[in-house]
């Protein structure tokens, strides 16, 4: 005979206010199978588990209900608190009274009557429960970090300190991401470039990094502890060992007028030779002169052996013969146990329609359409001292220096309109920077202009550092929208509106800088698709909760860091770099990985050819997690074919239930949730 | 191509803007489009109840919708952009919201199930853009325009639902397809300042003359309108924007509707297009053209043979 415990739970007000719960504990107590009731405050609380732990020993129970929240917000902390006592934590079941009961209805009675079902559903579960143990699997001590930026590097660098191998790959030629685009930081001033390329240094010389740079991730397969990932290696057209990087090849490439992409498209005529323009890279080339590693790569698009057929000067030039014209791409498979994604964002280019994008957005702008125009990216790289100018201040039209600078907050970012509902976060920010640093370098000479929606400068020393852009830099800030931008001469007229003295504002600008939103990479979903983890509406990964597991995918042994998660700044992104790689460690501190056991499992009989699986694999083809595989049976004498069967991986089983459900021969169960236990379930519905 | 019309009352009650319903039947007639003007219609509400009861405004629309959509229609063409606002609010409104559509019919005495379209005539002939190209006689020797959008064509978003909203670019490339050569320029939707046409009309001095400057600026020998309003502040006030800039002389710009760049591309003559109509003189315009135009019949003969 059962003898169930059944804890309710008022959740202070949430379920309290609505549902009945001293009614509901009485009720249930007169349920058959049911040995004791009770209702507290705060069942989650610590008095709260004492009162089940206390329960469990006094009242011998059998098995467990609580009635609450979600079993996706506290169930593992329920079902410890059972095995503290001795009882299986898989004899512990959760009703869900709160998300599924109170929040959604009004009606006291109807939504205790609703409550006293639900909880009694899992109380006939219970009764047929069985217990599970943890399902072991082993673990693959070694990380992938996806993205080469401030934060994969962060990340890589944690958690090759705590001793364990990385693997980390970017996608381009060299590591560093946005970080070593950027010129100074808020609100310190420190020079980008100088705090990040020594860590970039630092990853190059790791023992413990495999560093992949010109590559990316094909595929991912396996599970927690257990990954085999496929990445490609882009043909480089450079033999990276015998590549000294000493720089002959690029200093004789004759295709010389490529935009650089370091250098986010920026062109400026050359002030002191008006025929040169400066920004432009060669065919075959380094990204910036810090890059890791610091070896070339052909731009095979815009190469001349690879487009004409003629040329070969690098190869002529290259004292070490490490140009390789025939290389071609590999495809590498590796083992890893956890995955830390940092992909990183990238700068919404307003104006202009991207492929298989649906936004064009802020044509009155006249972004792309006019040189003096810039995004904050290509500013951030007019003002950096590697950038194409050595950081003076020029326009692009003319390589004149500008006197009147106007900046346009949240273009794109809060304007559900025509561009993106949330809160870029870094360009209130970065505005003010960049308006100081532009005050700084023009010495009284010039005067910046910003306008904005408001003033987002909550962190550290951030909001002390706006008001020093306003009070100490004269910047004069605008607090309104900019409704068109406009070419008269060779300068930009800016109309807007300031809504704190209600006028109307045109200013004559010589450079206008568009803080453009922070958006989600563009092949972001294909990434998602890859490695089973979902994201939101702007393409952002999700993490598995957004308090309390901000760093973690809802697909096990998958970490979310920096950007890729949502708009950051420097310090957020490398702290929840390295919360993820700590999350990697705690990990890889364990030999063996416990996994739930709520699993599915394929009907076996002694002898197993007895099994009533009839091998048709249905449960094959319906299985989203690929865990269904082949077992064959063989005649131990001459070996022959018997019978091949399904058997399910349980490491790659996610327990949805999907094969259960589609056998046609009823031979697969989905461990704690059989046929006796649902049909329990739905039996007890009839009561009423 | 048989199409539900609905010329307003400035195409046709108080013909305050004659000239464009003219150019508009006989340009769409030349196009071989039949516009079939819906019975018995009422005021859109665009002058003075979209201000003064919503309900009211609601009401006039549903009306004609339902006409429209009792007559057989799906498309309802109207080429002022005042009327067709306020019908595709309507439309929008009480696709939304049963309870105001319920409202609108009571007051009306009719039912509308809400199957009809009401477009502009920048739409309908952005949507035909093919036909327009295979109709056209001749291509207008590329004039140098700037195409003045004005407010409504594409605003209230949600209820037009086509174009970009601040930087529209239809209009520009039905003209570049008759030939014209529209320029890029600033103030393609900036206000003429047409809601106080009556009461200020120093305020729409003021805004039409930023409006013709910058077309000027721009290098503009004429501007394309497509909306009535547009075309009587910018045609009428040429003289008080110029005084009200301190300019000493008068714009002089030619302010040319699409349906008579349209006809004009067509075969059409100045005078069934009612180009001799304006304040400002087109003639400046129509002698750019060069030569006497080909009779459409004539042209389309040619091209048989």
């Amino acid at each position: 005979m059962s003898r169930i415990g059944v804890f309710i739970c008022h959740c202070g007000e949430n379920i309290g206010s609505v549902v009945d719960c001293p009614r509901l504990a009485a009720t249930l107590r007169e349920h058959p199978g049911v040995a004791y009731a009770a209702d507290y405050r705060y069942m989650c609380s610590d008095p709260g588990q004492s009162l089940i732990k206390k329960a469990i020993e006094e009242h011998k129970l059998t098995g467990v209900v609580v009635a609450a929240c979600s079993p996706r917000m506290h169930e593992p902390t329920f079902r410890n608190a059972c095995a503290e006592k001795g009882l299986n934590p898989y004899l512990c079941e959760m009703a869900n009274v709160r998300e599924h009961c109170s929040w959604v209805h009004v009606d006291k009675e109807e939504a205790t009557q609703k409550a006293i079902q639900l909880t009694r559903m899992m109380v006939e579960k219970v009764k047929n429960d069985e217990p599970l143990r943890p399902i072991r699997v082993p673990i693959t001590k070694r990380a992938l970090v996806i993205g080469g930026g401030i934060a994969g590097i962060q990340a890589a660098l944690d958690i090759a300190n705590a001793g364990h191998e990385v693997l980390l790959v970017e996608r381009l030629p060299s590591i560093g991401g946005h970080m070593a685009q950027l010129s100074e930081t808020f609100p310190t001033l420190d020079c980008s470039q100088c705090i990040m390329t020594p860590r970039m240094v630092e990853v190059a010389r790791s023992p413990r990094i495999k560093l992949l740079t010109y590559s990316e991730v094909e595929s991912v397969d396996g599970y927690i502890g257990n990954f085999k990932v496929k990445i490609r290696q882009k043909a480089r057209s450079v033999d990276m060992a015998k590549c000294t990087g000493c720089g002959s090849c690029w200093q004789k490439c004759p295709s010389r007028k490529i935009p650089n992409e370091f250098d986010a498209g920026l062109l400026v005529p050359d002030p002191d030779d008006p025929k040169k323009t400066l920004g432009y890279r060669t065919a075959i080339y380094i990204p910036f002169p810090q890059a890791v590693p610091n070896k070339p790569v052909i731009d095979r698009e815009h190469c001349l052996h690879y487009q004409k057929g003629k040329c070969g000067v690098c190869a002529k030039v290259c004292p070490t013969g490490a140009v390789d014209y025939a290389q071609e791409d590999v495809v590498v498979e590796e083992k890893v146990g956890s995955v830390v994604v940092a992909t990183g964002y990238q700068v919404w280019s307003v104006g202009k329609a991207a492929k298989d994008y649906p936004y064009i957005g802020y044509g009155e702008y006249g972004y792309g359409t006019h040189p003096n125009i810039l995004d904050g990216l290509q500013f951030e790289r007019l003002l950096s001292a590697s950038g194409p100018t050595g950081g003076r201040v020029l326009r692009p039209s003319d390589g004149k220096a500008p006197e009147t600078v106007v900046f346009l907050s949240c273009v794109g970012s809060r304007d559900n309109e025509k561009g993106f509902t949330y809160c870029s976060k870094i360009c209130c920010m970065y505005l003010a920077k960049h308006a100081m640093l532009f005050q700084h370098k023009v010495h009284g000479h010039g005067q910046s202009f910003n306008f904005y929606m408001d003033i987002r400068a909550g962190g550290k020393s951030y909001d002390e550092f706006t008001r020093r852009t306003i009070e100490e830099d004269g910047c004069v800030y605008l607090r309104g929208r900019v409704s068109r931008i406009y070419p008269r001469g060779d300068k930009l007229v800016v109309q807007g509106a300031d809504t704190l003295s209600n006028a109307q504002v045109e200013i004559e600008a010589d450079l206008v800088v568009l803080a453009t939103a922070m958006i989600a990479q563009s092949d972001a979903e294909a990434l998602a698709r890859k490695l089973k983890i979902p994201y939101d509406k702007d393409r952002f990964f999700s993490e598995a909760h957004p308090k309390l597991r901000p760093v973690e995918s809802q697909t096990a042994g998958v970490y979310l860091a920096g950007a890729c998660q949502g708009p950051k700044d420097i310090p957020e992104a490398v702290a929840s770099a390295s919360a993820a790689a700590s999350k990697v460690c705690a990990l890889f501190s364990a030999s063996e990985l416990e996994r739930e056991p709520v699993v599915a499992s394929v009907h076996r009989a002694a002898p197993p050819v007895f099994s009533i699986c009839y091998g048709c694999f249905f449960c094959e083809r319906v299985c989203p997690y690929g865990a269904i595989e082949h077992e064959e049976f063989r005649d131990r004498k001459t070996g022959a074919l018997i019978k091949t069967v399904a058997k399910v991986n349980e490491g790659l089983c996610a327990g949805c239930g999907l094969c259960a459900a589609s056998c046609r021969a009823n031979a697969v169960t989905l461990k704690g949730f059989n046929d006796e236990q649902l049909f329990a379930v739905v039996s007890a519905l009839d009561e009423d | 191509m048989k199409l539900g019309y609905y010329p307003g009352c400035a195409l046709k009650a108080h013909a305050t803007s004659l000239e464009y319903g003219i150019a508009t039947d006989a340009a769409l007639k030349s196009l071989g489009v039949e516009l079939s003007e819906i019975p018995d219609w009422n005021c859109c509400g665009a002058s003075a109840a979209h201000m003064t009861n919503l309900d009211l405004t609601r009401a006039l629309n549903v009306r004609n919708l339902a006409i429209a959509e009792a007559a057989g229609y799906t498309d309802l063409l109207a080429p002022c952009p005042l009327c067709a606002k306020e019908l595709c609010l309507a439309n929008h409104e009480v696709k939304e919201d049963p309870k105001a559509l319920a409202k609108a019919q009571e007051a009306a005495e009719m039912v509308y199930r809400g199957t009809v379209r009401p477009i502009t005539l920048i739409q309908f002939l952005y949507e035909q853009r093919e036909l327009v190209q295979r109709k056209i006689t001749r291509k207008l020797p590329g004039i140098k325009v700037c195409c003045y959008y004005g407010c409504l064509h594409t605003r209230p978003k949600e209820a037009m639902g086509f174009d970009d909203t601040e930087q529209p670019v239809t209009l520009d490339q039905l003209c570049q397809i008759l030939g014209l050569e529209p320029l890029e320029w600033s103030h393609k939707v900036e206000c003429c300042g047409a809601g106080f046409t009556m009461s200020r009309s120093d305020i729409v001095a003021r805004l039409t003359g930023r409006i013709l400057a910058a077309a000027q600026l721009a290098g503009a020998e004429a501007i394309v309108v497509a909306c009535p309003m547009c075309h009587a502040n910018l045609d009428m006030r040429q003289g008080e924007a110029a005084a009200d800039a301190g300019l000493g002389k008068d714009f002089q710009m030619p302010i040319i509707y699409l349906a008579q760049a349209l006809g004009l591309a067509l075969g059409l003559t100045p005078e069934q297009l009612s180009l001799g109509t304006h304040f400002v003189d087109t003639s400046a315009f129509v002698q750019r053209l060069g030569g006497e135009p080909q009779p459409a019949a004539a042209a389309r003969a040619a091209e048989e043979k």
